[in-house]
């Protein structure tokens, strides 16, 4: 499984409801993403690949796909180097 | 950094209210709950208040905050934990406590001001608080207030629940935290297996039973009645100004736990206490629900069931809740702001919810038709609600289906 796959599968197991994301899945206005809403998708991150995200790291993501580039760019060492 | 840039930025964004063409906050009645309620000049069925049983204007309950407040007076202007707690007011807080099925409680002004002041008084930061996504806004800003951990679980989802207190740890103690009946839907929590696995776990069960108290149980006790649960181990907390038609919130447990908060929960050692005449009010409504509560109760869940075919007849989309509640899906802020105009227009007070009450074009209107109305004026609403429906389907693309 990708780094992009993983965490779509997290924003959608942390959706309340049932809906289909993507990468392009815009966070607040495809699923109405509030910050307790945030907050569940950071610890599900957190206990999924055990890191600790510091507090302001997601605060500008928009899309899943955002969501990536900041775990890339904080977690180099989430996915091996080909 | 000057005064005109502090004031210029608290000032308020009207854009909403302006489109809406109609803004339903602060509106100031000119009379009391009693059937109809006057506004603006006009008068309307109030679908909008809480007041579940339809006792807030009821003349017993107002008998008996005049003679407490004879002998009393207004207020003892005093902290309770100084001299401003009377006879009346610790009567009232033990008499609570047994109503609901607990050893002890304490009385504070407000349930906001309950909630916000638990956390802090029981929890650290060594601890760890799981709350419900949903949950209201004085809980999540009292856990906040601890400054610990706190990780949302999913509404209503105890196999969430269970999965991170699963992963909890290296925390002193976990607390869960939650509403009996989630007001803006008519949810129930599933309150019985979440004690379940809270005791799995060791964590102490939070619940806020605001809109449970007076409505939930076969004697009207809430929501530990409802669900049978004698020996509830954790926190409960409660409104006394919906179905108990007054005002002031009460925190009840184990004896320990309100000794304790007696003596560490600023919001209440610090706050003026309950005015005498309130607690009065509380005490003459739990004397009426002891006699009266079946056939109260009747006439709450008619009128919810009557309603609710109408607006489902109207074409509206009512969510499906299990509390004596009916919330009409209205789309975006606008579209919920309209509906509302809509509801008002035709004489009809209702209670719009927008972003962040609820989630984003989620925004929903909420009828409440209290024991204290007519069957005859609950049906001459119902006959109203294909006009209104009509009337939000011309306001450009509303959700009428």
């Amino acid at each position: 499984m990708t780094l992009e796959e993983k965490v779509v599968a997290i924003v959608a197991k942390t959706a309340e409801k049932k809906k289909t994301v993507t990468l392009d899945t815009d966070l607040v206005h495809d699923l109405g993403t509030d910050s307790l809403a945030v907050l569940m998708i950071i610890q599900a991150l957190e206990d999924e690949f055990d890191i600790a995200i510091p507090d302001d790291a997601f605060k500008t993501v928009k899309t899943v796909r955002e969501i990536v580039a900041q775990l890339r760019a904080h977690f180099p060492h989430l996915e091996p180097t080909p | 950094m000057t005064l005109a840039a502090f004031y210029d930025r608290l000032r308020l964004d009207a854009r909403l209210a302006q489109e809406a063409g109609f803004n339903p906050y602060y509106r100031h009645l000119q009379s009391g709950l009693n059937d109809p309620v006057r506004l603006d000049g006009r008068e309307f069925l109030n679908l909008a208040a809480n007041d579940y049983l339809g006792l807030a204007a009821d003349p017993r309950v107002g008998r008996a905050i005049a003679a407490a407040v004879a002998r009393y007076g207004a207020s003892l202007c005093g902290t309770p934990i100084a001299t401003g707690c009377v006879d009346l007011l610790r009567a009232l807080e033990q008499r609570l406590a047994a109503f609901v099925g607990l050893e002890d409680g304490v009385v504070l002004p407000s349930c906001y001001q309950a909630n916000n002041g638990l956390f802090s008084a029981v929890a650290g930061k060594e601890d760890v608080i799981l709350i419900d996504h949903y949950a209201h806004s004085s809980l999540i800003e009292g856990a906040k207030a601890v400054g610990c951990k706190i990780r949302p679980f999913l509404h209503n989802d105890v196999e969430h629940l269970a999965s991170l207190l699963g992963k909890v740890r290296g925390h002193r103690q976990a607390f869960v935290v939650t509403e009996s009946v989630f007001s803006t839907e008519g949810s129930i929590a599933p309150l019985a297996a979440m004690v379940e696995v809270c005791e799995r776990f060791g964590a102490v069960p939070v619940v806020d039973d605001s809109h449970g108290i007076g409505v939930l149980g076969a004697n009207g006790r809430g929501v530990l009645e409802h669900f049978g649960l004698t020996d509830f181990p954790g926190i409960y907390t409660a409104s006394l100004g919906k179905a108990l038609a007054n005002a002031g919130g009460l925190i009840a447990g184990r004896r320990s736990l309100i000794e304790h908060l007696r003596y560490f929960c600023p919001h209440l050692i610090y706050s003026t206490a309950l005015p005498p005449g309130v607690a009065a009010g509380v005490e003459a409504v739990l004397d009426i629900l002891a006699a009266e509560f079946p056939a109260r109760r009747r006439l709450l869940w008619e009128h919810r069931d009557t309603l609710r075919r109408g607006l489902t007849a109207a074409g509206f989309t009512v969510m499906a809740g299990e509390a004596p509640i009916n919330s009409v899906l209205a789309g975006s802020a606008v579209q919920t702001l309209r509906l509302a105009r809509a509801f008002y227009e035709a004489g009809l007070l209702t209670t719009p919810f927008v972003y962040p009450s609820v989630p984003l074009s989620e925004g929903r209107v909420r009828l409440i038709a209290g024991a204290g109305l007519t069957l005859a004026r609950v049906q001459a609403a119902v006959a109203a609600l294909p006009a209104i429906a009509r009337a939000w389907q011309a306001a450009p693309s509303s959700g009428v289906a």
